[in-house]
């Protein structure tokens, strides 16, 4: 395998978490957002802030309302689509490759 | 009066009418004296000025004053009167007290609630005013109290209460009750202030009217100390109680025109019809110049108030120069600029040029750094040239500041000259920085260092032995595009740099990429071979045309030597093929699509330059490698197969002989011919599962040129068979052609075509 | 930016939703927009008025853009190259 070959130099091998990001372009991935929001899209691009460029976007917004009358919590999620979105990085919690279930 | 320098307490019991009418030149100086001691004990006052007053000194302690006459010499009967303040004191009390009296009198007349006492106040000086007037108080031996002219009905009235609005707080009234000299004093000691308040309008100091005029020193002349006033006095002393009455009304009259009083108003009726007349015509003269100071004064107010706005904002004017502002925009102008528009802002750069519009002059391209790429910058230097010089002018001035932020590449902040605090550094590459983690791998980053096999060695894989994880097939890919992207750098900036340089870092550079590409790994290690698993992954699949420009033909036949030996490993070989009921995802079919796109094109051409040789060689591992049948029923087998055929065909017919090959010779035929019967004979009765659904909307052309292709290649039997398996799917076609719309119906004949012309045979023969 | 004369629609940390034609981005991030018009025109009749706007990057969620304008391909290298960057090595 790979193991015999000597590299000229150091790689820049995947020491950042941004480098974990990057294996991700092009692929559909995971976002986490805050206000219990979650996208599900292809990354075609990110920077360091994480802000990205997401394609064929399913957005889910979680809301918790609670029934007046049982005082029942009704989870009620909300589902939006975008063909191409620009996310602010700051309001990533997180980044990660889909589940292999969803997506 | 409150507001009386004298301190007389307006409260104090008012006499009987039957006292003021008796006139002021009756009352007796004792009667005065003998007022004003009850009054002064009666409120308490004390008059200081009177020590004879005091009955309190009836008590003083004489004894003890043995050594007096040596202190102060003993000859008392020599002391003159220069400091007789006693004396003259009593003779002033005389003046106080009949004042006082003509004062009470007058008040006596007013309600005596606080706000008349205000209104009162300018009456208090019509006593000198009288006077001056030329009409003496006491010339006329009498001077009666004009019912008429009480204050309240009086036509001098209205006056009042414009006054204390306009002289606001003048007269606290606590200093009401404050003995005489004390508030004299004050009186100087506040003059300053009271001659020239902040908010009084200057005609409010102004001479009094002509006629009305002090006689006295004239108001701004001096401010008469209170020795002066005594000195005065002095010297009035054995004068008539009349002339001391002037002299006190001077002196108060003088004291008022210095605190800026309005020109007194007469309160004593006037008797004299033609007195009255003057008196109004010259009030309403006066209440006409009040009403326009009062408008003045407002204007006035407002001009100030503008103008001292102004003068706040104003005050920063001019604290920058021109040459100060330049300086901050080109330190802000500094921070956007690049040497590199490629790295800085590449999508707009390339997206501009697939565009075919001309792209905005970028700072950067004047850079005349080419180390680091800006490769383009070249180019774009002669492109730009002539577009804007302004915009160079600029350029130029922000080049200086860019060099100087470059000698210290490595810091994370600024600190400009002149520049007040420090400009951070931070990026959109290079965040602020929150957690610091190990620093030992920062030197990586530094020799711009490329991806290698030797990553795999860092990152254990969790998959076991032989599996080759996603993630790590995602990071060779990634090292793929990283060596690709620096080539197509290095491409850029060719002709910028020394020959034997740019080849040998263009040589290692894709070596770096055959490397990433993991075509050289030996199969059977892992499953799928991990160049397959590259070729997986969608942007594995679009990153190989981009790998395939900068490959020799060794590496081109080594990767597609291995890329046939696995070939139905390949997702788009192994997923795409449809179960019985031919359905395929759209993932999968968009997988395929992406790879007809992709990776086949450069393929073909490579296989449309080889020799026959190799073309043989390549079917046959094909053939040995997979199971065909297999690979058959997906798309982009059969487009593999028909490639292979396709070429050979042509190389038997010496279409080699165009592209300087030579003919191949009898025995490559031979072999050719061998490989394509083993390829028949195991697709035989197979042909018809290569079809996709026939009533699914999958476009079947490439089964049709795949069929035409071995048709050309096959011999009689073989047509036969061939045209014999098929039949079934031609007649159906050609039928459902003639049910479908014109356009779809004549693409489908097409098709078929493809495959009977092949045979010399032509759709339209056919007899349904 | 490639997209400026392309609508846009901008989803703003409070919700307000703001389609607009891009007038410009800057390092920051901040958009201006013209031709504005809210998504939830009536949830929002305070914006009626307003025909162009400039926002702060900061409050900015998401920015909608159309896909037709924008390549992927190149969008991603943009960003792999983003990330060959050299970054400037953290204080020791």
């Amino acid at each position: 395998m790979t193991e015999e070959t000597t590299p000229v130099v150091e790689p820049n091998a995947v020491e950042e978490p941004l480098d974990l990001v990057r294996l991700s372009l092009d692929e559909r991935i995971y976002v986490k957002l805050r206000g219990d929001r979650e996208l599900r899209g292809k990354l075609h691009a990110y920077d360091g802030h994480l802000n990205m460029i997401l394609g064929d976007v399913e957005e889910t917004i979680t809301v918790v309302e609670i029934n007046e009358e049982t005082e029942e919590e009704v989870i009620r999620t909300i589902k939006n689509t975008a063909e191409m979105l620009f996310v602010r990085g700051d309001g990533v919690i997180l980044v990660s490759p889909p589940s292999r279930t969803g997506v | 009066m409150s507001d009386s320098y004298f301190g007389f307490d307006t409260t104090m019991p008012p006499l009987n009418s039957d006292q003021l009418t008796a006139g002021t030149a009756e009352i007796t100086e004792d009667e005065l004296s003998k007022n004003f001691e009850e009054f002064a004990l009666e409120s308490g006052q004390d008059f200081g000025c009177d020590q004879g007053f005091d009955p309190l000194a009836d008590q003083l302690v004489e004894t003890g004053d043995d050594y007096n006459e040596e202190t102060f010499g003993n000859d008392i009967t020599n002391i003159g009167d220069d400091f007789d303040f006693t004396q003259s004191n009593a003779k002033i009390a005389d003046t106080i007290q009949k004042e006082e009296k003509l004062y009470v009198d007058r008040r006596k007349s007013a309600p005596s609630d606080n706000n008349e006492l205000l209104r009162q106040r300018p009456l208090f000086s019509n006593l000198w005013d009288d006077q001056s007037g030329g009409i003496s108080v006491n010339g006329n031996g009498s001077y009666p109290n004009d019912p008429t002219n009480d204050p309240k009905t009086s036509p001098l009235m209205p006056e009042s209460p414009i006054s204390p609005s306009i002289w606001g707080s003048y007269h606290p009234p606590s200093t009401r009750k404050e003995s005489l000299p004390r508030h004299h004093h004050e009186t100087n000691l506040h003059h300053p202030s009271y001659e020239n308040p902040p908010t009084y309008p200057p005609s409010q100091i102004s001479p009094l009217p002509p006629g009305f005029g002090p006689p006295g020193p004239p108001p701004t002349a001096r401010v008469p100390t209170l020795e002066e006033i005594e000195k005065q006095l002095q010297r009035q002393a054995g004068q008539s109680l009349t002339k001391r009455m002037l002299s006190l009304a001077e002196v108060e009259a003088a004291l008022l025109g210095l605190n800026g009083r309005p020109p007194p108003l007469p309160i004593y009726g006037q008797t004299e019809g033609a007195y009255r007349e003057q008196e109004a015509a010259f009030l309403e003269q006066e209440a006409a110049i009040r009403e326009q100071e009062v408008m003045y004064y407002e204007r006035e107010r407002k001009r100030r108030e503008k103008q001292r706005k102004l003068a706040d904002m104003a005050k920063y004017n001019g604290l920058m120069t021109q040459n100060d502002k330049d300086y901050i925009n080109r330190i802000q102008i500094s921070q956007l600029v690049t040497d590199d528009p490629y790295s800085d802002d590449f999508y707009y750069q390339i997206y501009t040029a697939i565009r075919n519009r001309p792209a905005q002059p970028q700072m950067g391209t004047f850079s005349p750094h080419a180390s680091g790429g800006g490769a383009m910058g070249h180019e774009r230097r002669h492109r730009n040239r002539g577009s804007e010089s302004g915009m160079l002018k600029v350029q130029q001035q922000v080049l200086r500041i860019v060099n100087d932020v470059r000698r210290k590449p490595k810091s994370t902040q600024l600190s400009l000259e002149g520049a007040l605090g420090k400009i951070a550094l931070n990026s959109v590459r290079n965040p602020r920085q929150l957690l610091q983690v190990s620093t030992k791998h920062t030197d990586t980053h530094q020799n711009h260092a490329s991806p290698s096999g030797g990553s795999h060695q860092k990152v254990p894989s969790i998959s076991s032995h032989g599996v080759v994880d996603h993630r790590k097939v995602l990071r060779s890919i990634e090292n793929i595009y990283w060596a690709v992207l620096r080539l197509e750098e290095l491409k850029r900036n060719q002709e910028r740099e020394a020959k034997d340089k740019w080849q040998e870092k263009y040589t290692e550079l894709v070596n770096k990429m055959w490397e990433e590409l993991l075509v050289t790994e030996p199969i059977g290690v892992s499953f799928p071979h991990p160049f397959i698993s590259i070729l997986s992954v969608s942007k594995g699949k679009k990153v190989i045309p981009r790998v395939l420009r900068h490959c020799n033909k060794d590496q081109f036949t080594t990767l597609i030597t291995m890329l046939v030996a696995n070939f139905e490993a390949l997702d788009v070989c192994k997923t795409a093929i449809g179960g019985s009921n031919g359905n395929i995802k759209q993932s999968i079919l968009d997988e395929v699509e992406l790879f007809m796109n992709t990776v086949v094109p450069p393929l073909l051409q490579f296989v449309a330059e080889a020799p026959l040789k190799i073309v043989n060689g390549l079917l046959t591992l094909f053939i040995e490698r997979n199971n065909i049948i297999w690979v058959a029923k997906s798309k982009v087998g059969l487009a593999f197969l028909t490639m292979f055929l396709s070429r050979a065909e042509i190389l038997k017919q010496g279409g080699g002989y165009m592209q300087g090959l030579p003919l191949p010779e009898e025995r490559e035929i031979m072999q050719w011919q061998e490989t394509y019967n083993r390829l028949f004979n195991q697709l035989q009765t197979y042909f018809l599962l290569s079809f996709p659904p026939f009533m699914s909307n999958i476009d079947d052309m490439y089964v049709w040129q795949f069929l035409a292709a071995m048709a050309v290649g096959a011999s009689m039997e073989q047509q036969h068979i061939l045209v014999t398996e098929v039949r079934e799917r031609v007649l159906e076609t050609v039928v459902q052609a003639s049910r479908i719309p014109q356009d779809k119906a004549t693409h489908k004949i097409t098709n078929v075509n493809l495959f009977l012309h092949a045979l010399g045979l032509d759709a339209s023969q056919l007899k349904i | 930016m490639t997209l400026i004369g392309q609508q846009v629609t901008v989803e703003l940390k409070n919700d307000l939703a703001i389609t607009g034609i891009l007038v410009s981005v800057d390092q920051f991030l901040n958009i201006k927009l013209d031709d504005i018009h809210v998504v939830e025109e009536q949830k929002y009749p305070h914006m009626m008025a307003v025909k162009n706007c400039f926002i702060r990057g900061s409050v900015v969620r998401y920015v909608k853009l159309p896909a037709s304008a924008v390549d992927t391909a190149l969008l991603q290298d943009a960003a792999r190259r983003e990330a060959q960057q050299p970054t400037v090595p953290a204080p020791r």
